[in-house]
């Protein structure tokens, strides 16, 4: 490297199988206070898989319930299995299922409701699960 | 100096010694210096046998029966010396005709006046008679010895200084302990003290006073003796003491060992007063003469009377139940000598006429001088009642364990039959002598026999008991359900008998299936319900969050004077309040058809199917669908649940249709083991295996495109509900690649 160049913003991608959802957490992310943070969709866990392998994603939402399967036990694995070491977050409309307790077994980072979802959130959970990420990253570039 | 002739020897006391020469009973020789005989008296010739003239012309060696001992006495006799001491000893002399004969020698000098010996006076006493009184003493006192050691009683003497002068071999060993004491001299007293002090008298006393108190008793008993007394010397050892004064005051004491005896006495004298005191009445009678010999307390204060009074009765006149005839035949037996003991079951009549029940137990005693028979009788008025009570119990036993509703068995291990109720032979349809001494085993299938032997051999001691449920099969073919309490009865640890008691559970174990099934059915609605409570919770709020969050997003761009994505909002907003609205009208009709009772009939599955697929007329006119009933099954369930599974089915594949092809649906059925299978199969865009199972539950959809496949994703969740309401199942079949097709099975179908 030559010379600093300007930090790349964080990248989430959004599974889920209903696209309104991505209209919503869109609109959300537009009232998040800070740096500018891109969001990427997907519909279903196939073409998840298949972006996270691609690589340059910082941080997952998985909807819980993604038709045809069954909940996040059945598909955050998938992303795992993929390759994708970043934090993993299910949401849903409910997380009160007690399956939701058993999360970490499945490789996920956090649970989340989707009424919870709002500009703070989102931020907290970017400073909380892509800083030291990022740190490292930077630290690569800076040797 | 020669002696002198005896008349020479007349000194001034010459006739006192002349007399006195003659008249000795011992024999007087008078021997000189030259060792010759100078006289004789009358005694020593006729002691020797020989004259005067003939002795005094020997010389006194020659009449000694031994030649060394004659020459022993010579040489100390001769030469004549000064001393004047005198030879005194037993020695033996030969007479004339050459008899020997013992005497004692008494051997003086006789001394001159001057003092000088000259010669000797011998005097011959014959000891024939005293050495053979003597010998005769000893014999008598050897044998009086030997008496006294032969005999077995103790014996022994005290002089009247109370010592002891002898006492026998026999008394030592009775008084072993003090055996020690037992010295000649010793007093009495001393050696009874001896004794106290080891522990010879166990009856004197623990206490130094008590032995000291028994001490002075038995002194003065032996002081003054009077009647022979007892002794305990021994732990199982008893003595008779009898002791005598002689007229010399010597106590001569016997000791007779009455051990036995007195042991015998004393069992005998428990043994009476056992049966004295034995509740049963005892009598004894003369057989001779048929009287009353004795009887105990107890029968005296039955019959009440006396001792005296009953010894004038026979036995025939306490007899209040048998003839005179009766009882001689009863008894002849025993007076026969036939029989030893008889049980005769009678009345006894009391003084005051009064009777009661007994059982007397005859026996005939021979060891007696007379034959006796010995009588014990017992009042049996009690145990009459008890017996006649107990008769009852087990005829009202008897009659409850004939009429119990139970099978009850009793048998050997090996399930030989030694007792059957009436039940379980009528269920057998054999009567119970037949059923006696048959196996039971052979009563069960054959293909239970097996576990039904391991199940009575793991009967233990530890756990005797044990229950099992058992289907049987009565003789009309009529199955049951019965549970069998089975308890092995062991002894010394074996098992000798197995008491079985079955009840027959048919109806109770239908109840519990029942139970058992609605629990399954409850247990299920309930899982319904919870995937229910998960719907509301999920499915239902995510559109009412999206609507929520559309108005707001409307409220706050209004609110900043921004219109372009209002609209766009706003179709949100209206197609997730319609997607709610079917969502809820599908739970409702969910909820009315899977919380349906059921009301099973018998149908052909095929009408079922014709309403199914009129009730989709419209869906089978828009898409062109056709349909082939090729079933020829009859289903035993609810006519309307099912017409609604098929109608789930038949609309699915209407709706996944693939585009280029009208739908077809073929419906097949099947029959086995009770189950009717339904298959139904279309030509359709078909379902991955992998969502062979998620595809039953509640909102479970593969497509959210609602634009190419509307639905909520009830339909199939509803037809699983429906199939296992019935018992049955409904599944995905993941190998059929043409299409879809599902397998719904249904018990209690004819084919």
């Amino acid at each position: 490297m030559t010379g600093q160049s300007a930090p790349t913003p964080p990248l989430i991608l959004l599974v889920d199988d209903d696209p309104t959802e991505q209209l919503i957490l869109k609109r959300k992310l537009q009232s998040v206070d800070g740096p500018k943070i891109d969001l990427e969709y997907v519909p279903d866990i196939g073409q998840a898989v298949e972006r996270v392998s691609a690589g340059g994603i910082d941080l997952i939402f998985l909807d819980n319930r993604l038709i045809p399967n069954n909940d996040f036990r059945e598909t955050a694995p998938l992303l795992r299995q993929a390759g994708f070491v970043g934090p993993i977050g299910i949401i849903s409309s409910d997380i009160s299922g007690a399956y939701f307790r058993e999360f970490r077994e499945f490789g996920v980072d956090f649970r989340m409701g989707k009424d919870e979802i709002d500009g703070n959130a989102i931020s907290f959970i970017i400073s909380e699960y892509t800083r030291d990420q990022l740190s490292e990253t930077c630290a690569e570039d800076f040797l | 100096m020669p002696l002198a002739h005896p008349a020479h020897l007349m000194f001034s006391s010459d006739s006192l010694l002349k007399a006195l020469y003659e008249s000795l009973p011992h024999a007087v020789l008078v021997v000189d210096a030259d060792r010759n005989i100078v006289a004789a008296n009358a005694a020593a010739q006729t002691l020797f046998g020989y004259a005067e003239r003939e002795l005094t012309a020997m010389r006194p060696g020659q009449l000694h029966a031994e030649e060394a001992e004659s020459r022993d006495i010579g040489e100390t006799l001769f030469p004549l010396g000064t001393d004047s001491g005198t030879l005194h000893r037993q020695v033996e002399f030969r007479c004339k005709d050459g008899s020997v004969f013992p005497a004692e020698l008494t051997v003086s000098h006789i001394h001159a006046e001057s003092g000088a010996p000259v010669g000797l006076v011998v005097m011959i006493r014959d000891l024939t008679e005293v050495l053979a009184a003597q010998a005769e003493q000893l014999g008598i006192e050897r044998i009086l010895k030997t008496a006294l050691e032969t005999i077995s009683e103790g014996f022994a003497v005290y002089d009247p200084d109370d010592r002891l002068v002898l006492c026998n071999n026999a008394y030592k060993e009775i008084y072993a302990i003090s055996a020690p004491a037992m010295q000649t001299g010793r007093t009495f007293e001393s050696i009874i003290r001896y004794g106290l002090e080891y522990g010879q008298y166990p009856e004197a006393g623990e206490t130094k006073e008590e032995r000291e108190q028994w001490l002075q008793m038995r002194l003065s008993n032996h002081t003054v003796p009077s009647t022979p007394m007892v002794q305990k010397v021994a732990a199982e050892r008893w003595v008779q003491v009898d002791e005598r004064v002689t007229e010399d005051n010597y106590r001569v004491g016997l000791r007779t060992d009455i051990s036995t005896l007195w042991r015998v006495k004393s069992e005998a004298e428990r043994l009476g007063t056992m049966l004295e005191g034995v509740a049963q009445e005892v009598y004894l009678v003369n057989l001779k003469d048929g009287r009353i010999l004795s009887a105990n307390r107890s029968a005296l204060e039955n019959l009440q009377y006396t001792l005296e009074e009953i010894r004038e009765l026979t036995p025939r006149d306490i007899n209040a139940d048998h003839s005179v005839f009766d009882l001689a035949e009863k008894i002849a037996p025993i007076i026969a000598g036939s029989a030893k003991v008889l049980t005769i079951d009678t009345e006894h009549m009391r003084k005051d006429g009064t009777t009661y029940a007994c059982r007397v137990r005859v026996e005939r005693l021979d060891t007696e001088s007379e034959p006796v028979v010995m009588a014990f009788a017992e009042d049996i008025t009690e145990r009459l009642a008890i017996e006649r009570s107990l008769e009852r119990k087990q005829h009202e036993f008897e009659t409850l364990v004939a009429n119990l509703p139970d099978f009850i068995t009793r048998s050997r291990p090996d399930t030989t039959l030694t007792y059957v109720n009436d039940h379980y032979a009528r269920f057998t349809g054999l009567n119970v002598d037949e059923m006696v001494g048959r196996r039971f085993i052979d009563f069960t299938p054959e293909p239970l026999r097996a576990g039904l032997m391991d199940h009575f051999a793991s009967l233990t001691l530890e756990a005797p008991i044990k229950t099992m449920e058992q289907e049987m099969v009565r003789f009309d073919g009529v199955r049951r359900w019965y549970l069998w309490s089975n308890l092995m009865v062991f002894d010394d640890g074996a098992p000798v008998e197995l008491v079985s008691v079955g009840r027959d559970i048919t109806e109770s174990r239908e109840a519990r299936e029942r139970i058992a099934a609605q629990s399954r059915e409850l247990s299920m609605r309930n899982d319904a319900l919870e995937q229910f409570g998960g719907v509301v919770s999920h499915d239902l709020k995510a559109p009412l969050r999206q609507i929520q969050l559309f108005a707001d997003m409307i409220a706050e761009d209004v609110a900043a004077g921004k219109t372009d994505d209002l609209e766009m909002y706003s179709t949100h907003v209206s197609e997730r309040a319609r997607l709610l609205q079917r969502m809820i009208t599908s739970l409702f009709e969910y909820s009315q058809l899977a919380y349906q009772a059921i009301t099973r009939k018998h149908f052909e599955v095929t009408s079922a199917i014709t309403a199914a697929w009129d009730n989709l007329s419209v869906n089978v006119v828009e898409s062109g669908g056709r349909l082939k009933d090729e079933t020829n099954a009859i289903a035993y369930a609810d006519f309307d649940l099912m017409t609604q599974l098929l109608q789930n089915l038949f609309a699915n594949s209407l709706k996944y249709r693939q585009d280029a092809r009208a739908p077809e649906i073929r419906v097949t059925s099947q029959y086995a083991d009770g189950i009717v299978s339904i298959i139904i199969e279309d030509n359709g865009i078909g379902i991955d295996p992998v969502y062979a199972e998620s595809i039953f539950g509640v909102f479970q959809r593969l497509h959210r495109d609602e634009r190419t496949y509307a639905g909520s994703g009830i339909g199939l969740s509803l037809c699983r509900r429906i199939a296992e309401s019935h018992g049955g199942s409904i599944v995905l079949d993941r190998e059929f690649r043409d299409g879809a097709r599902f397998v719904v099975q249904l018990p209690f179908g004819r084919a």
